[in-house]
């Protein structure tokens, strides 16, 4: 909710405009179980004061015509969901961090961090050193590589993410919503008039775990069509257009991943003024406005004691 | 990445590497949705 006000925000607050969509979201149930789940969700988030409704297979299908019927028992509809830009919001937030003031290096690579009587005393870069008071460890996939730096394990797990960016569909407008549908694994959105398509496959694959090579930087992995091929199914299942669709490109690239699926988040224990943000699960985008926020200040309790702070013991998730 | 210091409960490297990919594998399924 709070990363969704921030991006609503950000382009009258920077002038920049980071291409958030709010277009809504759809999570359909393609069984009783799952709509049995939503509605539990529903319930769950309105104590939250989030705004969201379960709404029928007709009406779901009205706000997303390209979607078939079949086994589609209802759905839940995020009105205030939708989809950014990340390098257009990654701009934004960085056009507003220089308007408050600081100093953005880019192409800089950090060698070491400073450590002197228990606390961040600076952070080295190839350009030389830093003095500062505290580090936030966003690096995502790398964020074990920079714990590392100042003797803290941070368990991140790369793995490999696939989505499919189609050319224009016909039906496929730009305000068209998300739709997930957990019962097929895949997600859908919107882009340049064709469908984004994504999935969670059953046999995903780490990478890097025996080191991230050093140029790795605005690159990606090989794509693999046979792993995703599961996905397309299901996909085609839910939107028989997709059959037909022009693929554009299957783009595939690592996302940090966590044991127990928790993100890592708050100040470390042994060094004072270290903190991690890293681990997101693939909710970098979604959960960055409200963890900024709120996990990155100690004095706030949220800070400290909940399932995504960084002092927490990992567990397994729960099956 | 070296995985060999990983995480504050010392699990084993491929353990946890394992553990994470149950999790990406499992991302979609039935959820027992209760607030915490």
């Amino acid at each position: 909710m709070m990363s969704v006000e921030l991006y609503r925000r950000l382009r009258d607050e920077t002038g920049r405009d980071p291409g958030w969509k709010g277009v809504g979201s759809l999570r359909v149930a393609s069984g009783p179980a799952r709509l049995r789940e939503l509605q539990d969700r529903e319930r769950w988030a309105r104590r939250f004061g989030l705004d969201v409704g379960l709404i029928s297979a007709r009406e779901a299908r009205e706000r997303f015509p390209l979607m078939t019927d079949a086994s589609l028992e209802g759905a839940l509809w995020l009105p205030s969901d939708g989809h950014v830009d990340p390098a257009g919001l990654a701009t934004a937030l960085t056009d507003g961090a220089r308007a408050r003031g600081a100093k953005v290096l880019t192409g800089a690579r950090i060698v070491a961090i400073t450590v002197g009587g228990g606390r961040v005393r600076g952070v080295v870069v190839d350009s030389g050193p830093i003095a500062c008071e505290v580090v936030v460890n966003a690096a995502g996939i790398w964020a074990a590589e920079v714990g590392r730096m100042v003797g803290i394990g941070i368990p991140v797990v790369p793995i490999a993410h696939q989505y499919l960016v189609t050319g224009p569909i016909d039906g496929v407008w730009r305000d068209v919503p998300v739709l997930r549908d957990p019962d097929r694994l895949v997600y859908f959105r919107e882009e340049v008039g064709g469908l984004v398509v994504g999935g969670f496959e059953r046999r995903p694959v780490a990478w890097g775990l025996d080191g991230i090579p050093a140029d790795f930087t605005h690159r990606l992995l090989p794509p693999d069509w046979e792993r995703f091929a599961p996905l397309m199914e299901g996909a085609v299942a839910r939107i028989p257009a997709l059959a037909t669709a022009k693929a554009i490109r299957l783009v595939n690239g690592p996302e940090a991943y966590t044991p127990d699926g928790e993100f890592i988040l708050g100040e470390a224990t042994k060094v004072g003024g270290f903190f991690v943000a890293a681990g997101f699960c693939a909710h970098g985008i979604a959960g960055a406005g409200g963890e900024g926020d709120r996990g990155m200040d100690p004095r706030r309790p949220s800070a400290h004691g909940s399932p995504s702070d960084g002092r927490r013991p990992v567990r397994p998730r729960r099956p | 990445m070296d995985v060999g210091r990983f995480g504050p409960d010392g699990r084993e490297p491929a353990r946890a590497a394992a553990d994470a990919i149950r999790v990406y594998a499992t991302y979609y399924d039935l959820r027992e949705v209760t607030a915490r």
